[in-house]
C-alpha cells in the first residue's frame, strides 16, 4: 500500500472516529492531556497499521482494539496507573456488599440517574478496575456487542457479560448506594 | 444493547444512563492540528487536477478585482460624442428627467437621488428646466437643462478627480483655461472650477458659452 493509499484509508476510515477515540481516552483517565496523547498515539498508530485494516469490518472495533492496546503499553512504560485497584479485589468488595439488600423504587432510581450528571458518571466509572471500565465503555458506552468487546479484550464472550454485569452493580452502588435483590454471577474469564 | 439484555431493571437504567456517555460532545480541535501535522490529507485525484485549476482561478479574481479598483479610481473620459448625445437626448426629452425651476431645487433633488454631490451654481441669465443623473463611464454626473432664452443649454458637472476632459488644446477665456468642441451646430466647453469638472453645450457660440461659465460660484465640492 502506497503512502497516498494509506492517507485515503486513514482518511475516509479512521478520521471520522476521532472524536470516539478522544472521549473514551477521556473516560479512561482524569488527566486530559494525557487522555489527548493516548488519542493522539492511538490515532497515528491506527495510520502507520492502516494496511491491517479490513475495510469489510468496522473500523470501531478495530480502531478501540488500538486505543486499549495502546492504553496498555503507556500504563506499563509509566506506571501512572499503578492506582487502579485490582479486579479481583473489588470484585471480592462487590461480594461482600451484595448481602446488603434494599428495596428500591425503580421512578426513584430513574430520577436519581438523571440528576447525576455525566462528570459523577465518568468520574464512578474511573475509580473501577481497568477491565470492568473497558468492558463497559465498548458494551454500555460504545455499544459494541459483547463479542467484539471480547475479540478487543481478548476474553471469552461469557467473560464480557459477567464483568459488563458487574461493572452495573459496582456503579449502582457507588452512584445509588445500594442494590436490589439479585443472583450474584462469577467472572467467566 | 436490548432492554432484553437486562432482567434487572435497575441494571437496565444504569446501562441507559452509561449509552448517553457516548454522545457526550468533545472537542477534537487540538488533536486535529496535531494528527493533521503528522499526516497531511490525502490527495484525491481530482484535488490535484483542481489545485492549479483553482490556482489559476484565484488569480484571474485577484487580476479582476485589481482591474475593476484600478479601472473605478481612474477618471472616466467625457468624449465629446457621448456628452453631444446626453445633451440631444435631454433637450428631445428621451431620457426621464425631474422637472425644477431653479438651481437650488435641481440641488434638492440631485442631494435625494445621490445624497452627498458637488452643490451646483446657477449660472446668470438663464432659466433652470430639468435635471438627471446619468453615468459617464463609471462615474456619476448631475445634468441641468438651462434655458438661454430660447436656446436650450445643458450643463453637465462632477467631481473633477472623476471625469477627464477629451485631450485638445485649451484656450484661455478672461484668464480662465477652457476645452471646446464642436459638433454639428453645437459647441460644448468643458472647465474646471473648484473642484468641479463642468461641461456646458449648447447652440451657443462658445464665446457665449464661456460667458455663461463666468458668473458661476462654486463652492468646493465635497
Amino acid at each position: 500500500m502506497n503512502p497516498e493509499e494509506a492517507k485515503q484509508l486513514f482518511y475516509r476510515h479512521v478520521w471520522p472516529l476521532r472524536a470516539l477515540v478522544l472521549r473514551t481516552a477521556r473516560y479512561l483517565t482524569r488527566d486530559a492531556a494525557e487522555a489527548e496523547d493516548l488519542a493522539q498515539e492511538t490515532l497515528l498508530k491506527a495510520y502507520r497499521s492502516i494496511a491491517t485494516f479490513d475495510v469489510s469490518t468496522q473500523a470501531t472495533a478495530w480502531l478501540t482494539a488500538i486505543l486499549r492496546n495502546t492504553r496498555i503499553d503507556r500504563a506499563r512504560a509509566n506506571r501512572r496507573e499503578s492506582g487502579d485497584v485490582s479486579l479481583d479485589a473489588f470484585a471480592h468488595g462487590a461480594q461482600d456488599r451484595s448481602d446488603r439488600t434494599s428495596p428500591v423504587d425503580l421512578a426513584d432510581v430513574a430520577a436519581l440517574l438523571d440528576r447525576l450528571s455525566d462528570e459523577q458518571i465518568i468520574d464512578a466509572l474511573r475509580d473501577l478496575p481497568d477491565d470492568i471500565r473497558w468492558t463497559l465503555l465498548l458494551v454500555n458506552v460504545e455499544q459494541l456487542d459483547h463479542a467484539q468487546a471480547a475479540a478487543i479484550m481478548g476474553v471469552p464472550v461469557g467473560t464480557v457479560k459477567s464483568r459488563a454485569h458487574r461493572g452495573r452493580q459496582m456503579l449502582r452502588d457507588k452512584l445509588l448506594g445500594t442494590r436490589t435483590p439479585q443472583k450474584h454471577q462469577s467472572d467467566g474469564g | 444493547m436490548g432492554t432484553n439484555d437486562y432482567p434487572d431493571p435497575v441494571d437496565d437504567l444504569i446501562a441507559q444512563r452509561l449509552s448517553r456517555l457516548a454522545s457526550r460532545p468533545v472537542d477534537t480541535t487540538r488533536l486535529d492540528k496535531k494528527i493533521r501535522a503528522g499526516i497531511p490529507s490525502a490527495d484525491s485525484r481530482w484535488r490535484r487536477v483542481a489545485r492549479p485549476l483553482t490556482a489559476v482561478a484565484a488569480a484571474l479574481i485577484v487580476l479582476i478585482a485589481a482591474s475593476a479598483l484600478l479601472f473605478s479610481s481612474r477618471p472616466a473620459l467625457a468624449s465629446a460624442a457621448d456628452m453631444i448625445q446626453m445633451h440631444r437626448d435631454m433637450v428631445s426629452g428621451r431620457i426621464a428627467t425631474m422637472k425644477v425651476d431653479s438651481i437650488g431645487e435641481a440641488n434638492k433633488a440631485i442631494a435625494a437621488m445621490v445624497g452627498n454631490f458637488p452643490q451646483l451654481s446657477e449660472p446668470p441669465e438663464t432659466h433652470t428646466m430639468a435635471c438627471c443623473m446619468r453615468n459617464v463611464g463609471n462615474k456619476q454626473v448631475a445634468c441641468v437643462l438651462l434655458n438661454d432664452g430660447a436656446t436650450p443649454v445643458t450643463m453637465t458637472v462632477a467631481r473633477t478627480q472623476d471625469v477627464r476632459t477629451p485631450s485638445t488644446a485649451p484656450i484661455t477665456h478672461d484668464g480662465q483655461l477652457y476645452y471646446v468642441q464642436s459638433f454639428d451646430n453645437l459647441n460644448m466647453v468643458m472647465f474646471n472650477r473648484r473642484q468641479h469638472w463642468i461641461c456646458l453645450i449648447g447652440a451657443l457660440s462658445p464665446e457665449k458659452l464661456m460667458d455663461l461659465s463666468s458668473g458661476f460660484k462654486f463652492s468646493p465640492a465635497p
